[in-house]
């Protein structure tokens, strides 16, 4: 299984050089001062939960997939190999942001610390639900079908989420969430929120490993 | 010795067309060498004996062990070379030494020496032979004792295929070893094979040892009268146009015994082929 996650990342090496060199630039731009790092540490939150994308192009170019299936690993290390490749490049986001909000908050600004750490886990998270729905999609539909299908849903939650926040009264039901917790001297535990949300992000691969295995496994290649 | 492969009864259904029931047998220290027009089912059989595509029906065994548990003591090239573009054959050397437990490194390095393939060039800088050649290079490099080759000499001039040749015949010198090889080029067939199998529409027409099947079958060329004094029993196919009539003859020496005045030649793979598929079956 290592032996095709080294084989992504060997893949991606030209991607993920440039990305190293948008990273230098966009942090000299954050550093003086023309974006927040907040909007560096999401930015790259979100190229990094598109590269599972980037990997399947590359298996679909290549015709890997066949090939793949004809070595001695069984699909479902196949599937775990994909995952784990989207792990690793979370992780080293996270490590990115958490350097980043450690370092704002050692040279005093806290609030901006926080924010980062908030719009860091928020795209961390957002990133781990996108691949949790879309990488089955993929095993079932393949790459270029499953983005599209992907846009489609991802445009309907939000659709959703407008109308339960401003019809049907979603919004005021979390403003008056906000003051319930105000009222109790209870605001600290939101700062528990963003860590929630990220792990409850997270435990949605498990479920979404399993149905791409079973998927997978009954795949014509 | 073991068999290298034993296929009993495999049967693969699609909507339009179906593979099988193929029984096939290859014993160890032997190449055998299947052949069928475009879309007669040989990519597919070799699918399904690697679990690319799950079989329908069947039992395919290989090195006398389920596909399943062989499947680290196979070698496979298919008519492409799978890896990405943007790796060099030192990546390709890194992945799959992860993948293969016996994987060789040393002897890879010998195999990109031999095939003269530099070993940090991007694959996308290779020619077609030059892919071709890693991909064996990587499909001999995990010390494999058996070969599944589809198409592996397509589109590769004659000093390479003849190249790539002589590394079968080296490899099969080992008893415990076998090829199964499909290819449209039935002269490479014809050089080193040892059995011939013919798939047409998805079944097994004509299978068997290779000298043997260009020793018996014969191609006859005749007169229209002639052709109507033949029993049909004595030919396999006819091939009529407006100037000759052609007959393949099962049995070329019975044949001639029979038919004294009728002059049968020998017959090459690639005419077979054409009789079966073109021809009218008798």
């Amino acid at each position: 299984m290592t032996g095709l996650i080294l084989k992504d990342f060997l893949g991606l090496r030209k991607v993920l050089k440039s990305y190293l060199i948008v990273l230098v630039i966009y942090v000299a731009l954050t550093v003086f001062g023309v974006w927040s790092p907040s909007f560096t540490t999401a930015f790259f939150s979100m190229m990094a939960a598109m590269l599972p994308f980037t990997c399947f192009n590359m298996d679909y170019t290549a015709k890997w997939e066949p090939y793949g299936a004809a070595l001695p690993l069984s699909r479902n290390k196949t599937v775990a190999a994909r995952y784990c490749t989207l792990l690793i490049m979370q992780g080293a986001v996270a490590v990115l942001e958490l350097a980043t909000a450690g370092a704002l908050w050692l040279t005093g600004d806290r609030e901006e610390a926080l924010s980062c750490l908030l719009a860091g886990c928020l795209c961390l998270g957002m990133g781990a639900v996108l691949n949790a729905i879309i990488l089955p999609l993929i095993y079932r539909f393949g790459a270029e079908r499953a983005r599209i299908i992907f846009y489609a849903a991802f445009l309907g939650l939000i659709g959703l989420a407008v109308l339960w926040l401003v019809p049907l009264g979603g919004g005021e039901w979390l403003m008056s969430t906000l003051d319930w917790l105000e009222d109790r001297d209870m605001m600290g535990m939101l700062v528990a929120i963003p860590f929630l949300f990220v792990a409850g992000c997270f435990l949605l691969l498990i479920p979404s490993y399993f149905i791409s295995c079973a998927i997978y496994k009954k795949k014509e290649l | 010795m073991t068999n290298s492969i034993e296929i009993r009864g495999l049967v693969k259904e699609y909507k339009d067309f179906t593979l099988g029931p193929i029984d096939l047998t290859l014993p160890g220290g032997a190449i055998l060498g299947l052949i069928g027009e475009n879309g007669a089912g040989k990519t597919t059989l070799m699918r399904c004996m690697l679990g690319v595509t799950v079989p329908g029906r069947g039992e395919v065994f290989l090195l006398d062990k389920p596909w399943e548990e062989a499947k680290a003591d196979v070698g496979v090239v298919m008519d492409d070379c799978f890896f990405y573009e943007q790796l060099r054959p030192k990546d390709v050397d890194s992945v799959l030494r992860r993948v293969y437990r016996t994987w060789d490194g040393g002897l890879f390095r010998e195999y990109l020496d031999k095939f003269g393939l530099p070993e940090k060039k991007l694959i996308k800088e290779f020619s077609r032979g030059m892919r071709m050649k890693l991909s064996l290079a990587s499909a001999l490099a995990h010390r494999p004792r058996l070969l599944l080759l589809d198409e592996a000499t397509a589109g590769l001039d004659p000093v390479v295929r003849d190249e790539i040749l002589d590394e079968f015949l080296g490899f099969v010198s080992d008893e415990d070893h076998g090829i199964l090889i499909s290819s449209h080029i039935t002269t490479d067939l014809e050089k080193v094979a040892d059995y011939i199998a013919y798939l047409h529409h998805g079944k097994i027409a004509l299978s068997g040892e290779k000298d043997r099947l260009l020793e018996t079958y014969g191609r006859l060329a005749c007169t229209r009268e002639d052709l109507a004094a033949i029993d049909r029993g004595d030919l396999v196919a006819v091939r009529r146009s407006q100037y000759t009539t052609e007959g393949l003859v099962r049995d070329r020496a019975a044949f001639a015994r029979k038919y004294p005045s009728l002059t049968v030649e020998p017959v090459s793979l690639d005419e077979i082929m054409v009789f079966m598929e073109k021809g009218e079956r008798l």
